[in-house]
């Protein structure tokens, strides 16, 4: 017989850590977008009860990143071309607004929060490029932060968990190559600079067009790494 | 999401947070609750998740649940959010609306209307919704449909409050409401997207003067009958 699994966190909290790990395994792509999440191998993970993984896995399909099946293991949800191509339209939508918003808003504490963001963003680039995506969606939700507005900032957060999965995708990419990869962040890094000027020069309609190139600069690295082509000859 | 065991209870319970039949900040005793619904505390758990998921519910560690308290300091804030995404939605409605998205808009659209005509306040909550949901489905975007309709739940309490507390009278409302109606939807039919989306910046502040005006009534009157105490004596006078 299976031993009585006993947590030791509280109700509550254990779901909460199962979720923070899942998520995390999640959008660093550990878990494939459209395989299967096997719960016993979860509950012999976390050494938890079901109830808990459950409850983690219905808050991870309420915010798109799992989807439940009946009488079947959930699914990590995939990403296909239809939803990313939506995705990135959303993306578009709330981070211009943000970053308006921001900009009219953003306190001089907010502001700080900002660039020690984009601080850790610019050092990761050639001290630990893994890390470049996590410091990006810290960046990206640190403007949320500042926007004052806890509505669109929630929404915000949650299209950014999502984004990383996309982001991570290329890092997955061989063929880029080191040299590609570095010029890509710092091209991002210099759009992060002159986002952090709009915003402290309470500019909203210069940091709606530079968020905008920004959203670019990321569809436009996705559909490069889609576009990439290796000739085979036999 | 799939019909799990908790699908229905999650679709009864946020109808009636949305309709304010469970108020805002009601506790929500899971034991009383199950055995209202005759099932398990696994479904309950599991709808209760996914209304704390939309915002509507609090879970408190350790302490149950609650619905989602219905603040009017963030209202400005959340007029802010409405605007920028319902005119976001609208504008793509405009762009990408099918033949079949029209006919649901011009149906959801009419049902609003016969709603509004007998008066229903309930009943016209529930079809201003049903009306706003067709045109998140016209706009082909699952992940912006889903923010809109978040934020439309949130719309909708607050628009039930006035209906419910006030004397905000649906009938005040709804001429305003179905003339708005019409131009959008006429806008989206015309494929006219900066039309769309401007009636969706419209439309939330058209949402805002109605909740201010709920907030300003006065409903005992012009307080006639109590002294007066203003200093209506200038100094030159006395």
């Amino acid at each position: 017989m299976m031993p009585r699994k006993v947590s030791i966190l509280p109700k509550g909290q254990s779901a909460a850590a199962i979720y923070t790990d899942l998520k995390k395994d999640i959008v660093e792509l550990r878990l494939a977008p459209a395989s299967q999440i096997e719960e016993a191998q979860l509950l012999e993970r976390f050494k938890l009860s079901r109830t808990p993984v459950r409850e983690a896995l219905t808050r991870l399909a309420s915010e798109g990143l799992v989807e439940l099946r009946t009488n079947r293991s959930a699914l990590v949800s995939s990403i296909d071309v239809a939803s990313a191509a939506t995705y990135l339209e959303s993306l578009e939508v709330i981070s211009t607004g943000i970053s308006q918003l921001a900009a009219v808003r953003r306190t001089e504490a907010k502001l700080d929060d900002i660039r020690s963001a984009q601080a850790a963003f610019r050092r990761n680039i050639t001290e630990n490029p893994a890390a470049c995506t996590g410091a990006n969606r810290e960046f990206h939700s640190r403007i949320g932060a500042a926007s004052g507005n806890r509505y669109l900032q929630l929404q915000y957060d949650r299209l950014l968990d999502n984004g990383m999965r996309l982001a991570n995708i290329p890092f997955q990419f061989a063929e880029e190559g080191e040299t590609d990869r570095i010029a890509h962040l710092t091209r991002a890094a210099d759009q992060h600079d002159d986002l952090i000027d709009a915003i402290a020069d309470r500019d909203g309609a210069r940091a709606v067009h530079i968020a905008k190139i920004h959203c670019q600069l990321f569809r436009g690295r996705l559909f490069r790494y889609l576009a990439f082509v290796t000739e085979v000859r036999t | 999401m799939p019909r799990t065991g908790g699908t229905k209870v999650y679709e009864t319970l946020r109808h009636k947070i949305l309709t304010l039949q469970l108020a805002p900040g009601a506790e929500l005793d899971e034991l009383a609750l199950a055995k209202a619904f005759g099932v398990s505390r696994t479904p309950l758990r599991e709808a209760l998740i996914r209304l704390s998921s939309e915002q509507l519910v609090q879970i408190l560690p350790n302490r149950g649940s609650v619905v989602a308290p219905l603040t009017l300091t963030d209202f400005p804030r959340f007029i802010e959010a409405l605007s920028l995404v319902e005119a976001a939605v609208n504008g793509f409605a405009a762009a990408r609306r099918t033949d079949t998205d029209i006919a649901a808009i011009a149906k959801a659209c009419a049902l609003y209307e016969a709603a509004a005509g007998r008066g229903d306040a309930l009943e016209m909550t529930e079809a201003n919704l049903a009306f706003h949901h067709s045109i998140a489905a016209a706009a082909h975007n699952p992940q912006l449909a889903s923010i809109y309709k978040m934020t439309l739940a949130e719309g909708t309490r607050l628009s039930r409050v006035s209906f419910a507390y006030g004397g905000n009278t649906p009938e005040t409302s709804a001429r305003r409401i179905i003339e708005d109606h019409r131009t959008l939807s006429n806008a989206i039919i015309a494929n006219d997207i900066d039309q769309a989306a401007q009636v969706g910046r419209s439309h939330a502040a058209l949402f805002q003067r109605r909740i201010i005006e709920f907030l300003s009534e006065n409903q005992l009157g012009d307080f006639r009958h109590l002294p007066d105490t203003s200093p209506t004596t200038s100094i030159e006078e006395s």
